[in-house]
């Protein structure tokens, strides 16, 4: 009987669980279907029904949250306040910091519950205060919020003052700070901090504000210029000190925009500005030269010289990042004040491509209101945009190579690794693109985020080699130019057009040495002979050789299917080997045994535990698969010459493996 | 700091995020600071010590929470040091933020900007001293929507203040 009980009783238990897998797997559907949803009033009503139908759903508090949003929007006080409390009380008493802070925030920015948001801002500031005063910044910022709007702008001010601390030259800060002062009749220091807020880079109205505020201090027009004149003068003399030392270039181009924006001395600002991208040369980072160029179209939209902006702005329009909102920001206003209103919207829809850029989005929000553009359109529009972009094919290589330089991209990436996937895209796309004798990548797999069995000790040994402090996906051009990051898929095109500017970069650069050779299969072994001539005098260089499979069927977390120019082996390691380069040509042979670099997969695969790099999942050997076999009729040698101590890379040579018939 | 900072929860909540034009060079260990707050409650046996550890996330990156759905993903672990003058009873780990980042079609389960993980410990009878040093790991394995970075240990050691 009791055996009978148990039974039952197990088998309820099993039924319970099934029932609660079901339930999480239907509430991330009906989720998914109530984010669809556009009209506010339905949505609230699926909202709601889904509150009741899944009470333990791991998506409640986002429901509760975006009930917050939605009933703060229509100004429906006492339902943003309940789902308020059902969203902060969803979370356990020591850690509900962040969802005091937020609700205060989204009350406080939509002026509903006013009382409320201060009750929970004063609530997270306690508990920064006592537990976690890094976060305290941040609640402060919102607490001044709270009570700016409460119409207390003295008290907001002293907050913001105690916010700012440690974030003195954050725009964003500083115009809250500039904001809460003139309501407070500190209207000098609300110039002083709004025309810093520009210099940093205006997070939206500073500019405005700046010029608003200037006509209520000042009554004629003579008082308002000596006013502003020195507040220039002096914010940009601390931006001087307080830049000692660094990048000159860039500097100067930051204050020349920053003067012009202002309206003082547009000739001056031109010229520096004009100089600093004349100045740039080929060691100016791609960062820089985005920077140099967009500082320049500043100064030319001062000059209402309209045309120009565009000119500079879409020289570098593609290597632009879709993340830098203020490209896309001042490409758009460069067409509105064109007067060219569709590329001005095409301008912001690329700003709010990979993220909804706040100062873009409020931006194109008031772009759509005069242009009766509704949000659908935005929405289509963007879509549209990432279809475009994923289709991105970029041709042939039909330049010319002037110096005979093979550039070599070391790429570090994983199988596991989202964001890796537009990088991976972009090289994929760069291999078709250019010819071997002029560009040549291998990808070394890492176990970033998760277990990568296209890794070897060698690909790790490697990413060490570097420095082993990099994340995934990142990349060196001939051992240098290191360049952090990729994005999702339809990113692609833009990363394929950054790593180009590289490499058309690097190219330009004379190799110091030749390399010539051959690779073929022969008994299960490759047999490598490498000729190399020195150009130029060398020393401390070493003579690496790699072998990769071109292509691997194997997916990962991240979706990719076709691995590209996979790392399989390093004969003679990460650091290869000493070449003494004397002026004549040294012919070097090796022998790699596939077998051999097959075992040692292998074995790596079979107990990672032993090899200290996968020591972090406690030797787990959970792979999705096991793509360690070799398949030699898709192997190449890829040969470089490295100085390891400054590891800057003379020349690449690259050659498919070759496979006799017979060979095993 | 609105627009980045203060807002940045509340864009996670509906989309993603990032503040970052060009992805930086940060180490893993920068990526999440680990401090404590703690309450005492007195029982039969001794003293239970209810001990939060607080994980402050750096800005426009999250970490994959405890279960996170992709289970190949490294989980935030925290581990504790073996200690003659406590006993860890129980591990509570914060729900998880299902958040949808740039980079993926399904939502992903991770801690963003703080993390309370809820502990209890029954200290010793034979602990003598006034404060208590609890020491461990944190393993957890940080991403924003442009770069991931390694899985990693971090070492922590939290004092509690004894009645």
């Amino acid at each position: 009987m009791n055996s009978r009980i148990n039974l039952l009783l197990i088998a309820l238990f099993s039924l319970l669980i099934v029932a609660k897998i079901n339930a999480q797997n239907g509430d991330q559907e009906a989720f998914k279907k109530i984010s669809s949803i556009t009209n506010p009033d339905k949505q609230i009503e699926a909202l709601e029904s889904f509150t009741t139908q899944f009470p333990h759903s791991n998506y409640l508090p986002r429901a509760y949250y975006y009930l917050v949003n939605l009933f703060a929007n229509k100004k429906d006080e006492a339902n943003a306040i309940k789902y308020s409390e059902k969203f902060v009380n969803f979370y356990p008493e020591p850690a509900r910091m962040n969802a005091y802070n937020t609700i205060a925030y989204t009350l406080a920015q939509n002026k509903v519950g006013l009382k409320t948001a201060a009750d929970y801002a004063q609530k997270a500031v306690d508990m920064a205060r006592n537990s976690n005063p890094r976060m305290l910044n941040m609640i402060l910022d919102t607490q001044a919020l709270v009570l700016y709007n409460l119409g207390y702008a003295d008290s907001a001010r002293v907050l913001e003052q105690e916010a700012i601390k440690g974030n003195e030259n954050d725009p964003s800060y500083l115009y809250y700070l500039s904001l809460y002062e003139e309501a407070s009749r500190h209207m000098k220091d609300a110039l002083i901090h709004s025309a810093k807020a520009i210099l940093y880079g205006d997070p939206g109205q500073a500019e405005e504000k700046f010029n608003e505020w200037l006509k209520k201090s000042k009554t004629t027009e003579k008082e308002q210029n000596e006013l502003k004149t020195e507040i220039v003068n002096n914010t940009v003399d601390d931006f001087l000190k307080a830049n000692k030392g660094e990048d000159n270039l860039l500097i100067k181009s930051n204050v020349a925009a920053f003067t012009a924006k202002m309206g003082i001395d547009l000739k001056k600002s031109e010229k520096t500005a004009i100089d600093a991208v004349k100045s740039a040369g080929k060691n100016t980072s791609l960062e820089n030269m985005l920077a140099l160029k967009s500082n320049l179209a500043i100064v030319y939209l001062a000059m209402n010289q309209n045309k120009r902006a565009i000119e500079e702005l879409n020289s570098v329009k593609d290597i632009a990042s879709p993340y830098d909102g203020d490209f896309w920001f001042t490409l758009g206003k460069a067409y509105e004040k064109s007067s060219d209103k569709e590329k001005a919207f095409d301008s912001y829809i690329q700003g709010l491509i990979a993220y909804e850029n706040p100062k873009i989005k409020t931006e194109v929000d008031n772009f759509m209101a005069i242009n009766n553009i509704d949000a659908k359109t935005l929405q289509s529009r963007i879509n549209g945009e990432k279809e475009k972009m994923l289709k991105f094919e970029p041709g042939e290589f039909k330049g010319k190579d002037p110096t005979g330089r093979v550039v070599l991209a070391e790429l570090f990436t994983g199988a596991e690794c989202p964001p890796c996937v537009g990088a991976d895209m972009a090289f994929d796309r760069l291999s078709e693109y250019y010819p071997k004798n002029v560009f040549a990548v291998l990808e070394y797999h890492v176990h970033i985020p998760g277990p990568d069995p296209l890794t070897n000790p060698q690909t790790f040994e490697r990413y060490k080699y570097y420095g082993g402090n990099f994340g995934t996906p990142t990349v060196f051009f001939d051992g240098g130019n290191q360049l952090i990051g990729g994005g999702p898929d339809y990113l692609m095109a833009n990363k394929f057009k950054v790593y180009n500017y590289i490499i058309k970069q690097q190219l330009a650069e004379k190799p110091a040495v030749k390399i010539n050779g051959t690779a073929k299969v022969e008994n299960n072994k490759v047999n490598v002979k490498v000729k190399i001539t020195p150009v130029e005098k060398l020393s401390g260089q070493s003579l690496h050789i790699a072998l990769a499979e071109r292509s691997v069927d194997y997916t990962g977390g991240n979706g990719i299917s076709k691995q590209g120019f996979v790392v399989r082996n390093l004969v003679d390691g990460p650091e290869g080997s000493p070449l003494t380069l004397d002026g004549k040509t040294v012919s070097v042979q090796k022998i790699i045994d596939l077998a051999s670099v097959e075992n040692t997969i292998k074995t790596y695969l079979d107990d990672p535990a032993k090899d200290p790099n996968h020591s972090w999942r406690g030797g787990k050997a959970d792979w999705r698969a096991r793509p360690e076999k070799l398949n030699p009729h898709n192997l190449a040698v890829v040969i470089w010459v490295q100085n390891n101590l400054t590891k800057k890379i003379s020349q690449t040579f690259y050659t498919n493996v070759a496979y006799e018939m017979g060979s095993k | 700091m609105k627009t980045v900072k203060t807002f940045i929860f509340i864009i996670t909540i509906f989309l993603f995020y990032s503040s970052v034009i060009f992805a930086q060079n940060i180490k893993p260990e920068n990526v999440v600071d680990i401090s404590s707050k703690s309450a005492i409650d007195k029982t039969k046996e001794g003293k239970e010590v209810t001990l939060n550890i607080i994980l402050s996330i750096k800005d426009t990156w999250h970490i994959n929470a405890n279960e996170p759905l992709d289970e190949s993903l490294a989980p935030t672990v925290v581990k504790f040091d073996q200690s003659r003058d406590y006993a860890v009873q129980s591990v509570k780990y914060p729900p998880a933020e299902m958040v949808k980042l740039s980079f993926s079609n399904n939502d992903v389960a991770v801690y963003e900007m703080q993390a309370t993980i809820r502990t209890k410990l029954f200290v010793g009878k034979t602990y003598k001293g006034g404060k208590l040093t609890v020491e461990g790991t944190l393993q957890y394995q940080p991403c924003n929507d442009q770069t991931c970075l390694f899985p990693i240990s971090k070492p922590f050691s939290l004092e509690i203040k004894l009645k």
